[in-house]
């Protein structure tokens, strides 16, 4: 039995959900299909945090340490926030098969915690495909809208071409080592090994939305329903940036001269194209989606800056975990807002339609442009580019500034409409309380975390000595 | 005598608080419909900053011969070396002592924009709590937040109550507050990274304290030169100097007149401040190196100012460019090695925060009193608005730097301090001077003497009641300190040697006794 408990909060997850097949009538209504998998992931949530870490547990497949405990945590928090935020406003965005909705959430929240807790590529590879597979039919789920299926289609088409690449590179690594654990690389692996490298990143990249690889992102983030965008904006990012982190720290041994580049190219192209395309947005559902991007290559400068210093590691993990605060918050108002807001024009005067979303959002995007109050996102860029800085990586560190500098622009557009200009409706927002639970909940981290970050900072710093123990 | 309740932040958080009960439920539009309630609220708030303040440093000088030097230091987030540290010496309590007088003074104001009700109160107090954090703040990072954090309630109440085109105002003003102050944060990330390098690795030993920092002495001179220059552009950009004022012209034009007092009057000062309190102290040779160049920036700001004024038309704009040109004599000031000039700076610094501010409200009122901001509608309003008239000319011949009047005292400190080491920008300077007094006299002659225009409405109320008090005051200040500026020239040069100390200026001969 004890060899069994690393999978419990898997387990927990996948057969719970079998509850919503065999249900019958009894899980039919938003209310009681929502509770259930509240209930669930709370459990899960809860089991994570019971895991002892344990080496027994790696020959079947999944790992438990400190990093994917607190990687798994993190990302049952994010998926119970957003499920908690949006259950209110589901109902209005039309989703006609609302069983088999939150089935999929908790199909693709399990293959997240795969991803999270696999020891071996072909786990790893599992989790991706049963957490994408969920969201493609996720993005989906608005079947009357023609936006939702396209960007499911899109999404499908592109995660497919990830995955080949993702495969492709466990099946060079194969070659290479003739092992698939996720593992110190043989210093023999040579030439093969940089292709198997390169093969991996760009399907992780894809994953994550990193620049060259984004394409799908502002498409996926808009056409799907914001509770999906909600959902998937923190869990997907969290787990397949844990995903990366094994990858790139337990198996090719960063820092390495031949991989450094190569991220280095990535994460400066994500921030950069991620900025520069979201100043042009109109929609704060691309706005948010290109800011996605440019996000996520601010917590890659944690692997390129990586000396052997945890500390540096220890800043992306943290600006990582302020992030899904901010980004659960941003979509979980938006969604608060309307089924279908996503225009800025839809956000206009909101601070006279509903004064807590208003200056929920604000605290938001404050804390994404880096700007106080919200200090969480800007002890996480005092962390992330003093760790760069640190390392010697001046370069990156600049364009990093620059470009937070930069966001600044479009980040201001937000709020400001929603302050200072007149409302198209005096129509009042009715938020559900659950939803004003959740908002509030990520309100709170993203200044606390700020004000007082030494707990979590503690935290990561833990997390980051796992992954760089060799 | 020890002290239970914390004496620094009290100055930060009096104004917070009070800027949080604004927003309570009685100060509602539907229980204060005029606004009266939350306005004396908000004085009562002001006033009470401004009494603690001088109970402060009052209480710290009261031994005789001692310097003004409070301190209150604790930890914050030790991970990351960050301390929260407030230190109030000569150097900040002369600018703390004028964020409470302007912002009591704009608060107080009666004229504020139509629709604002307690929230332009909130915003204003909020402002005053943050500014004060700036100038007290001595933790690097701790300061940065201030100096971000400051301009989010400027930009709140000038897009709430501002121009036609006060959106584009304020996110032109944002965007170039944030990519001066992006290397800034950079640096000072950097610096307290090297202050830790003895000791690869340990998170632990990071530190942003600036005498810390300053003591260990730790950038060799072309570190100083990258690091000097990315601060000296953010504080540029806050002062402005020219060629950084891009934002200066759009924002006095959109902002709300107390907005464009408070900004005038206090954002640009941080940069001035920030100058002295922490460029001197971290990078000595990179400023006697590029003192020069910083020197002739302040001199051709000045006559770049006072020549850009001269061709205005809108008599707001001429306010926001004669703040460039009597900024730049401050920076000038700051520029030159000698302890003379610096002080100086501040003492200019801090009339022209008076000055400026009190001719933004009055002017302000007559703006929106007779519906037209330029000249050519204006005239023959001293007949009109007699009381009006009057300060006007008063803080009008104060901001030329008459004798008698405080702004007198720092331009001839700075001066004669910097002729010693800059002959030819001084001279320069010398010609913004003169340029300074065409402009401005022939501003007011123009508005208050000369034929009434048949644009001007006839029917003007004039200033009176609780405005009249606080020109008053405002203007006794400015008298006063022209008069007998010793005790305030003793404070801020009690403070200014120890900026420096670091790059031997060493004529000292500011002494006891030399201004009195």
């Amino acid at each position: 039995m004890s060899a069994l408990a690393p999978f419990a909060p898997i387990l927990t997850l996948s057969l719970g959900s079998l509850g919503y097949l065999v249900s019958g009538k009894l899980l039919e209504s938003n209310k009681s299909s929502s509770l259930f998998a509240m209930a669930l992931i709370g459990i899960a949530a809860y089991l994570t945090f019971g895991l002892v870490p344990s080496s027994i547990a790696i020959e079947h497949g999944l790992i438990v340490n400190s990093f994917t405990r607190f990687f798994g945590a993190l990302a049952c928090i994010g998926a119970l926030l957003s499920i908690v935020a949006t259950s209110g406003s589901v109902g209005g965005e039309k989703i006609g098969m609302l069983r088999e909705y939150y089935f999929l959430m908790i199909t693709s929240l399990c293959g997240a915690l795969v991803m999270i807790y696999a020891s071996d590529f072909l786990t790893l590879f599992i989790g991706i495909e049963v957490a994408s597979l969920a969201l493609y039919c996720l993005c989906g789920a608005q079947v009357t809208k023609r936006a939702s299926s396209e960007a499911s289609l899109k999404y499908f088409l592109l995660g497919c071409v990830s995955s080949a690449f993702m495969l492709y590179g466990i099946a060079l690594w194969y070659g290479a080592t003739g092992t698939l654990m996720i593992s110190k690389i043989p210093s023999s692996a040579g030439t093969i090994a940089i292709v198997s490298f390169l093969f991996m990143i760009v399907g992780l990249a894809f994953k994550l939305g990193l620049a060259p690889f984004h394409f799908w992102v502002p498409d996926v983030y808009q056409g799907a329903p914001t509770s999906v965008t909600t959902f998937m904006s923190c869990v997907i990012k969290v787990a397949a940036f844990a995903a990366l982190f094994k990858v790139t720290l337990s198996a090719f041994f960063l820092p390495n001269e031949w991989s450094v580049g190569v991220l280095w190219v990535i994460a400066v192209l994500a921030m950069t194209i991620g900025n520069l395309a979201a100043l042009q947005q109109r929609s704060v559902k691309r706005l948010l989606a290109y800011s996605s991007v440019a996000q996520a290559g601010y917590m890659m400068i944690g692997l390129v800056a990586l000396q052997n210093d945890p500390s540096v590691l220890a800043s992306s993990v943290f600006y990582l975990v302020s992030y899904c605060a901010m980004t659960i918050g941003a979509f979980s108002v938006l969604s608060a807002v309307g089924p279908d807001a996503d225009d800025l024009q839809d956000l206009k005067g909101l601070v006279k339609r509903s004064p807590f979303l208003a200056i929920c959002m604000t605290l938001f995007f404050l804390g994404l442009a880096g700007l106080p109050p919200s200090l969480a996102g800007l002890m996480g860029k005092v962390y992330l580019f003093s760790g760069a800085l640190a390392s010697g990586c001046y370069g990156l560190a600049i364009v990093a500034v620059l470009n937070s500098a930069l966001a600044c622009a479009y980040y201001f557009r937000v709020p400001a409409a929603m302050l200072f200009q007149p409302p198209a409706t005096e129509i009042r927002v009715s938020v559900t309380p659950q939803a004003v639970v959740s908002i509030a909940v990520c309100a709170i981290a993203v200044v606390g975390l700020g004000v007082y970050p030494e707990p979590l900072l503690k935290a990561v710093e833990a997390v980051a000595a796992v992954l760089l123990a060799r | 005598m020890p002290i239970a309740w914390p004496p620094l932040s009290s100055l930060i958080i009096i104004p917070a608080v009070g800027a949080l009960g604004c927003c309570a439920p009685f100060f509602s539009k539907k229980m204060d419909p005029n606004g009266k309630l939350s306005r004396l609220w908000s004085i009562g708030i002001a006033i009470l900053t401004l009494v603690v303040l001088a109970a402060l440093a009052r209480g710290a000088t009261i031994a005789p011969g001692s310097v003004l030097a409070l301190e209150e230091a604790r930890s914050w987030i030790p991970s990351l070396g960050i301390s929260y540290h407030l230190e109030l010496d000569g150097l900040s309590f002369a600018f703390c002592l004028l964020t409470a007088i302007i912002s009591l003074a704009v608060i107080a104001w009666s004229a504020k924009p139509q629709s604002a009700g307690a929230g332009w109160y909130s915003l204003l107090l909020l402002g005053e709590a943050l500014v004060m954090g700036a100038f007290l703040a001595t933790d690097l990072v701790l300061f940065y937040v201030f100096f971000e954090a400051m301009l989010l309630p400027v930009l709140g109440a000038m897009a709430l109550w501002g121009g036609p085109k006060r959106l584009n105002a304020a996110l032109k003003f944002l965007v170039y507050t944030m990519a001066g102050s992006a290397l800034m944060f950079l640096s000072i990330l950097y610096l307290g990274w090297l202050g830790n390098s003895s000791a690869p690795g340990v998170v632990d030993a990071f530190s942003f304290e600036i005498t810390n920092l300053a003591s260990k002495r730790l950038l060799n001179n072309s570190q100083e030169m990258i690091l000097g220059i990315a601060f000296l552009l953010a504080f540029a950009i806050k002062t402005p100097i020219v060629p950084f004022h891009g934002w200066l012209p759009d924002t006095y034009r959109e902002a709300p007149h107390g907005v464009a007092a408070f900004t005038a009057a206090l954002l640009g000062k941080v940069g001035i401040y920030a100058i002295l309190r922490f460029m001197w102290p971290l990078f000595p040779t990179f400023m006697v190196e590029a003192g020069p160049y910083i020197a002739a920036l302040g001199a051709v700001s000045v006559v770049f100012g006072a020549l850009v004024a001269m061709a205005q038309r809108d008599i707001r704009s001429l306010l926001a460019y004669s703040s460039i040109s009597h900024l730049g004599f401050c920076v000038l000031g700051l520029a030159s090695l000698s302890s003379m000039a610096m002080t100086g700076s501040i003492f200019l610094a801090f009339s022209h925060g008076i000055i400026t501010a009190a001719l933004f409200l009055t002017f302000g009122m007559i703006i929106d009193r007779q519906g037209v901001r330029d000249f050519d509608s204006l005239g023959g309003l001293a007949k009109v608005v007699p009381v009006s008239a009057f300060f006007l000319m008063v803080f009008s011949v104060a901001a030329v730097a008459l004798p008698l009047t405080s702004s007198f005292v720092g331009e001839f400190l700075i001066l004669m301090g910097s002729w010693k080491a800059f002959p030819q920008w001084t001279s320069l300077a010398l010609i913004g001077v003169v340029l300074g007094a065409v402009y401005t006299l022939t501003a007011y002659l123009k508005t208050m003497f000369g034929g009434m225009r048949a644009s001007t409405p006839a029917l003007g109320r004039d200033i009176r009641g609780c405005d009249a008090m606080i020109l008053t005051a405002l203007a006794a200040i400015v008298v006063a300190l022209g008069v007998f500026p010793g005790r305030l020239l003793d404070t801020i040069s009690s403070a200014v040697p120890m900026q420096a100390a670091g790059s031997e200026v060493a004529d000292n001969n500011l002494g006891q006794g030399f201004v009195r």
